[in-house]
């Protein structure tokens, strides 16, 4: 791939046992993502998505780019804003720019009907 | 600035320079090493250090000492080097292990030398917080299922070893589960005295920046260590910023993260 390419377009729907999974996988107890009538306290719609599910979706589709090597994946940074719910498809979206000695740089979001729960992500790659 | 104060250490051993040696060196150095027949011995002080050095310096034709690899974890700098014969063609040296401790001003204050990696790892461990994650093949693959990633090298040993690695390899963001414990132990810690440690929904996580050095595979170990970089108010919220560094039982560096953290705001 080279700047100004589009990477593959990765799409996902979370189903509703997501969140318990990640939390349990990942350690991140914190209520707001499995306990919905926590999360409505908190004036929450509902249980919403862990920031480093949607990031990793990120990543995952920048490593897919590269031939599904995750070695070639040498820097990823995002900031989380709308938040995200289970049982609604994801999409990553990315396009490559160039970056510093040889390495491209790919310009990504991540948005749930039409709202970006990822802005600015940037992740550097090795080609 | 304690990176560049070690590399510039290494050169002055390369140029056989003694007095660029010491010029980096606190005026109470503790020196713990090996003399040439690899007894250990230990010194206090430039006076002590110059002597000790001056004798090595006086054999240095019969080896060289090669900068490998650097890991920087807040005052602690773990190099790894490899002494080398210089008329030697083959081989890929003795490899060494110098764990160096530097003050504010960039003096080192002390130095200990290690014939294994994994003991300066450790040493590293014990004068750092630092939480320890050891990594299988279940988590892995538990992890790569809650992210929907069906890449095989996350989930079949046969795939993982095609592609060149030793066992299953983890998915970059995998960097999310070893560094959680030291991460939230110390987010934790810093709201605990100030503000709402008691509502999580106040805590938002508002961005994140990992960087990868080396790839993580079932059987290792990871180490982590955390610490707040940075405290701002910005909009009525208060930004933390926290940084994470995390390393092999081997002590080469895996990962960096950056992890900002808003506290006390509504909504994003």
């Amino acid at each position: 791939m080279k700047p100004g390419d589009a990477i593959p377009e990765l799409r996902v729907t979370p189903d509703s046992g997501a969140t318990a999974r990640y939390a349990e996988a990942s350690g991140d107890a914190n209520p707001i993502h499995t306990d919905p009538d926590f999360a409505r306290r908190a004036g929450l719609p509902g249980v919403i998505l862990h920031g480093l599910y949607s990031m990793a979706q990120a990543a995952r589709a920048s490593v897919d780019a590269q031939g599904g090597d995750p070695r070639r994946l040498k820097r990823l940074a995002v900031q989380f804003r709308g938040m995200g719910v289970p049982e609604r498809e994801l999409t990553v979206s990315g396009v490559m720019r160039e970056g510093r000695d040889g390495r491209l740089l790919i310009d990504l979001t991540v948005s749930q009907a039409g709202r970006r729960l990822i802005r600015r992500g940037e992740a550097e790659v090795e080609t | 600035m304690h990176e560049e104060v070690v590399r510039n250490l290494y050169e002055a051993f390369d140029r056989v320079d003694l007095e660029g040696v010491l010029e980096h060196l606190a005026p109470e150095v503790r020196w713990s090493t090996l003399d040439l027949n690899l007894e250990p011995r230990s010194y206090s002080g430039v006076a002590e250090v110059r002597d000790f050095l001056a004798g090595v310096f006086a054999s240095s034709r019969r080896f060289s000492l090669e900068l490998d690899d650097l890991l920087v974890v807040g005052d602690h700098v773990l190099a790894h080097a490899r002494l080398r014969a210089p008329q030697a063609r083959h081989g890929t040296g003795y490899p060494l292990a110098q764990l160096w401790t530097l003050q504010a001003d960039g003096l080192v204050n002390r130095h200990r030398l290690y014939l294994s990696p994994a003991r300066a790892a450790n040493a590293l461990c014990r004068r750092l917080g630092t939480a320890r994650f050891r990594v299988d093949r279940s988590s892995i693959r538990r992890y790569a299922e809650a992210v929907h990633d069906a890449n095989p090298v996350y989930h079949e040993v046969a795939a993982a070893e095609a592609a060149g690695f030793a066992d299953l390899v983890a998915p970059p963001m995998f960097a999310a589960v070893y560094s959680a414990e030291a991460i939230w132990t110390e987010v934790l810690a810093t709201l605990a005295g100030s503000g709402p440690i008691d509502r999580p929904e106040a805590i938002l996580h508002v961005g994140q920046e990992l960087s990868w050095a080396r790839p993580v595979e079932a059987g290792d170990v990871v180490a982590t260590h955390a610490w707040l970089d940075e405290a701002v108010t910005r909009g009525g919220m208060e930004l933390l910023v926290f940084r994470s560094l995390s390393w092999s039982a081997q002590g080469r560096e895996v990962a960096q993260g950056t992890w900002t953290v808003a506290v006390g705001g509504t909504g994003r």
